[in-house]
């Protein structure tokens, strides 16, 4: 089954003629980047990556290793979405305004250097999820060959390390502003914080983890095998985190969890409905 | 400091009926496992977490009541690492 969708994304890419990839150096671009240059060569195959302060430094290392190691053609761009007011107000839309801006660029670039298609690295397992950038590439012309092949993440996975990627393993990391909850606006001060907290939890070596930014404090989610470990770590991880001017620093004790922050929507629905009412005691005791 | 649940109820005057029930609902949790000493945050934009401030001895037990909690309408159940280093 892998190896009939495995040759789905081939036919496809082949039949693309030429593709410009969105290229964050995550498990799904790279894996989507050396299979495009494996099928169409070098000539026909770009990669690029949007850089700004939402994308983590950790990420664009592993997107310049590849890049080096398998030769993928490559780009980068700087967008501009902390620009865009709608962006920084940080709603439930907020990944619409970003991919807009995203795609926008690469379509552009795309016409420019006479590339024939503009490909996202979505997958099978995205369908499901609140997804709003998807809505954004879809309006933009964007195809996503791994979820039209349908490619599982862990297929992906599977396939990545039978190609000899470094990212078959590595942790979803999506942008630095998924960890701001909706309503709190992003700014580059907040990305900054959030991501100077991450890399003190990479440093302690946890593997997969989250740090949410709730404006005065920070909310750390670890993932359940590692909770004990960062309970132990309690005082030394309250002050290191605490130090980059988060007055308090919480532990999550359910764990690490995707789309966490998702789960307010869920809050969001039942007020509606009547059964709970959002108050306004931001921080409060 | 916190305060424990019970007399965290009355530090949310000015909130809604609902987060009095919410609170009690809480408070009742914690008595039932007999951790009604403990000390509990309401905190986030939408009120939405629970902050506890304990020893971290008693973590393990307090994940344990996470389900029960998210069923009161809380989203996040949560130890002050701050609190479990200085109060052990």
């Amino acid at each position: 089954m892998i190896d009939q969708k495995y040759a789905a994304l081939a036919e496809l890419l082949e039949g693309f003629g030429s593709v410009c990839i969105g290229y964050s150096g995550g498990v799904d671009s790279v894996f989507l980047s050396k299979v495009a240059l494996d099928v169409l060569g070098p000539d026909r195959v770009l990669a690029v990556t949007g850089l700004s302060d939402s994308y983590p430094g950790v990420q664009h290392e592993m997107a310049l290793e590849c890049v080096r190691r398998f030769g993928i053609p490559h780009l980068e761009v700087r967008t501009h979405e902390l620009d865009d007011p709608d962006y920084a107000a940080n709603s439930s839309n907020r990944c619409y305004f970003c991919k807009s801006e995203l795609w926008s660029r690469l379509t552009a670039l795309a016409a420019e250097k006479g590339y024939a298609v503009v490909l996202d690295g979505s997958n099978a397992d995205d369908v499901g999820d609140h997804r709003p950038g998807m809505k954004a590439a879809r309006e933009l012309g964007v195809r996503s060959p791994l979820l039209e092949a349908g490619l599982t993440k862990s297929e992906i996975r599977k396939l990545s390390h039978r190609l000899g990627l470094p990212t078959w393993d590595q942790p979803a990391a999506p942008c630095l502003a998924s960890r701001i909850p909706y309503g709190i606006s992003v700014t580059p001060e907040r990305l900054r914080q959030v991501e100077d907290a991450e890399t003190v939890l990479r440093g302690y070596g946890f593997r997969e983890f989250r740090v949410r930014h709730h404006g005065d404090f920070a909310r750390l989610e670890v993932s359940p095998g590692e909770l004990e470990r960062a309970i132990d770590l309690a005082g030394s991880l309250a002050r290191r985190i605490g130090e980059l001017g988060f007055d308090r620093v919480l532990l999550d004790l359910e764990g690490y969890r995707r789309g966490a922050l998702n789960e307010v929507m869920n809050l969001t629905t039942l007020t509606s409905a009547g059964s709970l009412r959002p108050t306004n005691g931001g921080g409060a005791r | 400091m916190s305060e424990p649940v019970s007399r965290a109820v009355s530090a949310s005057a000015g909130h809604e009926v609902d987060e009095d029930a919410r609170l009690a609902g809480l408070h009742q949790l914690l008595e039932d496992r007999r951790l009604g000493e403990v000390a509990a945050s309401i905190m986030g934009s939408r009120r939405e977490i629970v902050a506890f401030r304990a020893p971290v001895e008693l973590a393990s037990e307090l994940a344990e009541l996470a389900p029960a909690i998210k069923r009161l309408g809380f989203l996040y159940v949560t130890l002050d690492l701050d609190a479990g280093e200085v109060e052990q």
